[in-house]
């Protein structure tokens, strides 16, 4: 069958990113609770917000 | 090159890392050994649906991961969005792990998705109960909650007598919903630990969450025990209404608390049960297991690849004693790795060939 290759890579690379969210989020869940807060006011971006989950 | 199937593997997961070894490799497990190019699409991220249509895989896996996003409306939504996106022509796989959870939402969402296979740790008596045949216009099969991955499968391992552990044991905080079935997981590793004081041996036993051990750091610890203790997975209750607080299992300590009136409270006999993922680890880095005595998702015989225990654990003191002759508890820590891990039988290797081949037939 005829094969996405441009697609395939893209999505390589998104689930490569997606893991480095990950263990960033992993590391802010074990945050102190002073850093979150500082995080929490830096990312304001509603977008930001919603793809690392700070609040 | 151009004859090989294609695989999409759909699974969700935020938050937490490292993984569970086990929980990787199930997921992961298709790039090893499915026979043509995988493409993983992580659902806990914004996607566009149009790409699932584009890459038109042959096979779609839809993880547990992927299925426990029936907890919430928002993941509920992504998973319905990414199944509705899957040509029409491919063949779809799921493999629930929690169908003891918000079991009506799982049956309504095998249906939506047309899921050809449907992948069970169940044992075949339950599968009528919880997948009644006028609602399953899919096949079930059997699958395990892990299997053995090559690395693991070529582990070397250390004699027990040379071992410096005398038994360990990790349970998480066992949340109320999964009834007498979660208590015993936390009073098996207590037991150990009072046992290994009594006799002044070294025990490694944390329940309720506390020093949990993720990765290969897991199988470092079932590598240097003599022992470990164990009980099988699953539940006294079944939550067809998805109302038991999944999401905050702290908060439902088991004492005082009642399930809603939705959950069914299972008799011991109809309890959900299977093998855990730990239970294959321990074969796999030739530990002796002392486990209440189940069937296991028979793959492991009590007295054969284990040293069985009474539910009542009356009798796991004299258990944990035959971990202390070395001669026996090696016997029977390698008949289980020859006839569990080193046939192959269990491997994802054979697992994952048998489904293609069955789905894509």
């Amino acid at each position: 069958m005829r094969r996405a290759w441009g697609l395939a890579l893209f999505l390589r690379l998104r689930d490569w990113g997606a893991w480095a969210v990950i263990i960033a989020e992993s590391r802010l869940a074990k945050a102190p609770p002073g850093l979150k807060r500082r995080l929490r006011d830096i990312s304001r971006l509603l977008r930001l917000k919603r793809w690392i989950r700070i609040d | 090159m151009g004859n090989r199937p294609t695989a999409l593997v759909l699974y969700n997961w935020r938050g937490q890392w490292p993984m569970r070894r086990w929980e990787h490799q199930r997921i992961f497990a298709w790039k090893a050994y499915f026979p043509g190019p995988v493409t993983f699409l992580n659902i806990g991220f914004p996607f566009n649906p149009a790409w699932i249509t584009r890459l038109d895989p042959e096979l779609v896996m839809v993880d547990a991961t992927a299925l426990a996003a029936r907890y919430t409306p928002v993941g509920l939504s992504g998973l319905r969005r990414a199944m509705d996106a899957v040509p029409a022509r491919a063949r779809r796989v799921a493999a629930p792990l929690d169908e003891f959870l918000g079991l009506q939402p799982l049956r309504d969402v095998l249906v939506e998705a047309r899921i050809d296979l449907l992948l069970t740790a169940l044992e075949p008596a339950l599968w009528g109960g919880v997948y009644p045949v006028v609602q399953r216009p899919y096949a079930l099969r059997r699958f395990l909650t892990a299997y053995v991955d090559d690395g693991l499968a070529r582990r070397a391992s250390s004699d027990l007598a040379g071992r410096s552990i005398a038994v360990s044991y990790r349970a998480w905080e066992t949340p109320a919903w999964l009834g007498e079935m979660g208590r015993l997981k936390r009073e098996v590793g207590l037991r150990a630990e009072a046992w290994a004081q009594a006799r002044g041996h070294r025990a490694d036993v944390a329940v309720d969450g506390q020093r949990r051990l993720v990765g290969d750091a897991w199988i470092r610890l079932l590598g240097a025990s003599r022992a470990v203790v164990g009980v099988e997975g699953g539940s006294s209750l079944v939550d067809p209404a998805g109302e038991l607080p999944t999401s905050d299992p702290a908060s439902s300590g088991p004492e005082g608390w009642t399930p809603p009136a939705s959950a069914v409270v299972l008799a011991r006999e109809a309890e959900i049960r299977a093998m855990s993922p730990r239970h294959l680890e321990a074969v796999a880095t030739r530990t002796f297991q002392v486990l209440v005595e189940g069937d296991y998702s028979g793959v492991l015989e009590a007295g054969v690849h284990y040293q069985p225990v009474r539910r009542d654990l009356s009798d796991i003191e004299a258990a944990l004693d035959a971990s202390r002759d070395p001669r026996r508890a090696q016997a029977m820590a390698d008949r289980a790795h020859d006839e569990i891990v080193a046939s192959g039988r269990y491997s994802w290797r054979t697992v994952v060939g048998e489904i293609t081949d069955q789905v894509l037939a």
